[in-house]
């Protein structure tokens, strides 16, 4: 009996725990540029020395490199932040080239403000991404509503753009707003 | 029982190298705005030089004078708007023309006596009350041969942010 819930515990442990199992995934926290490429090179040298049976080579990384700051709204008037403007929220993806990965968003429906909000929209060409560090080259633009497959490019790296809509009721309160947008990056490799 | 679990254990522990492997991360942005009220302009009243005659000369009404008109301005309080206008050159009846000079000045507070003089284009900050004022005064010349008539003309101001 004692053995029997031994390999119980075992098996239960090889389900949840197991490295790279199809329940497991790994979070990983915001990287700068140095950092990233510090923890690529360290990544490249544990597969090299094939110390680790994990499957390193799926692993993706998601930055934030600028917020979607939509600046001054003027209550009554609808704004507009396209994905090419500066203002519009910026993202890079890292993940091994050739890999494919599966894009979706998060958006928020509101902005709020203490007891105060107002709406936001997104539309289907409110989002972008390149392979290029510039929303104006090479971009292809898809609706953040939806998830995206994406191939990554020889570079190991995309970057991803998205706008938004405010329309502001003339009677919303003066203050600043605020909600978050979440990305999420899965590599997907058989 | 022992043998089943054990094959199960195995079978669970080679998942991680030939099932369908995944990694996945994810990050915030912030979306921000700041919201601040729209403007808005109000004038007290029309500026009105009355009755002048013929070959008086120059006519002038001062901006803190009771016949100037008082612009007031409401927005976000401590924003910085912009103000631009235009002024007739002349104020007009029929075919007919009078030379027209306005005289504009403006403060953060409804002080005509601290207000300074306001060009077009100029910035001019709202007060902590979301308020501002521009005084609007102005001059004609009443020549001798000036036709008689009621001369009229448009003072166009502007204001935003």
């Amino acid at each position: 009996m004692k053995t029997q819930l031994l390999f119980s515990a075992w098996t239960l442990f090889c389900l949840l725990l197991a490295p790279g199992n199809i329940f497991a995934q790994q979070t990983t926290p915001t990287l700068t540029p140095t950092q990233l490429v510090q923890q690529n090179l360290v990544q490249q040298n544990l597969t090299q020395q094939n110390i680790a049976q994990q499957n390193l080579s799926s692993i993706v990384r998601v930055q934030c490199l600028s917020e979607l700051a939509c600046g001054v709204v003027i209550v009554g008037v609808p704004k507009e932040i396209r994905f090419r403007d500066a203002a519009a929220a910026r993202f890079r993806i890292v993940a091994p080239p050739a890999s494919e990965i599966l894009l979706s968003l998060a958006l928020p429906t509101r902005l709020l403000c203490s007891n105060a909000d107002t709406p936001i929209q997104f539309n289907a060409a409110s989002a972008a991404w390149s392979e290029r560090d510039s929303p104006t080259l090479g971009v292809t633009t898809f609706n953040p509503m939806l998830p995206q497959r994406i191939r990554i490019p020889a570079s190991g790296m995309i970057f991803l753009w998205i706008g938004c809509s405010l329309t502001p009721a003339r009677t919303l309160r003066s203050g600043r707003y605020t909600a978050l947008v979440r990305l999420d990056a899965t590599t997907l490799i058989r | 029982m022992k043998r089943i679990l054990f094959a199960l254990a195995l079978v669970f522990a080679a998942v991680p190298f030939f099932a369908f492997a995944q990694n996945s991360a994810s990050e915030n942005a912030l979306v921000s705005a700041r919201v601040i009220s729209s403007l808005s302009i109000a004038k007290n009243k029309d500026l009105d030089f009355g009755k002048v005659a013929q070959g008086v000369g120059a006519v002038a009404i001062a901006p803190d004078n009771t016949k100037a008109v008082k612009f007031t301005i409401t927005g976000e309080p401590s924003e910085t708007i912009k103000v631009t206008f235009t002024s007739p050159a002349n104020l007009a009846s029929g075919s007919n023309t009078l030379p027209f000079t306005s005289n504009v000045k403006a403060n953060t507070a409804d002080v005509v006596a601290s207000s300074s003089a306001l060009t077009s284009g100029s910035n001019l900050d709202l007060g902590s009350d979301g308020k501002a004022y521009v005084y609007l005064g102005g001059s004609i010349n009443v020549g001798a041969t000036q036709a008689r008539g009621n001369y009229t003309g448009t003072f166009a101001i502007n204001v935003e942010y």
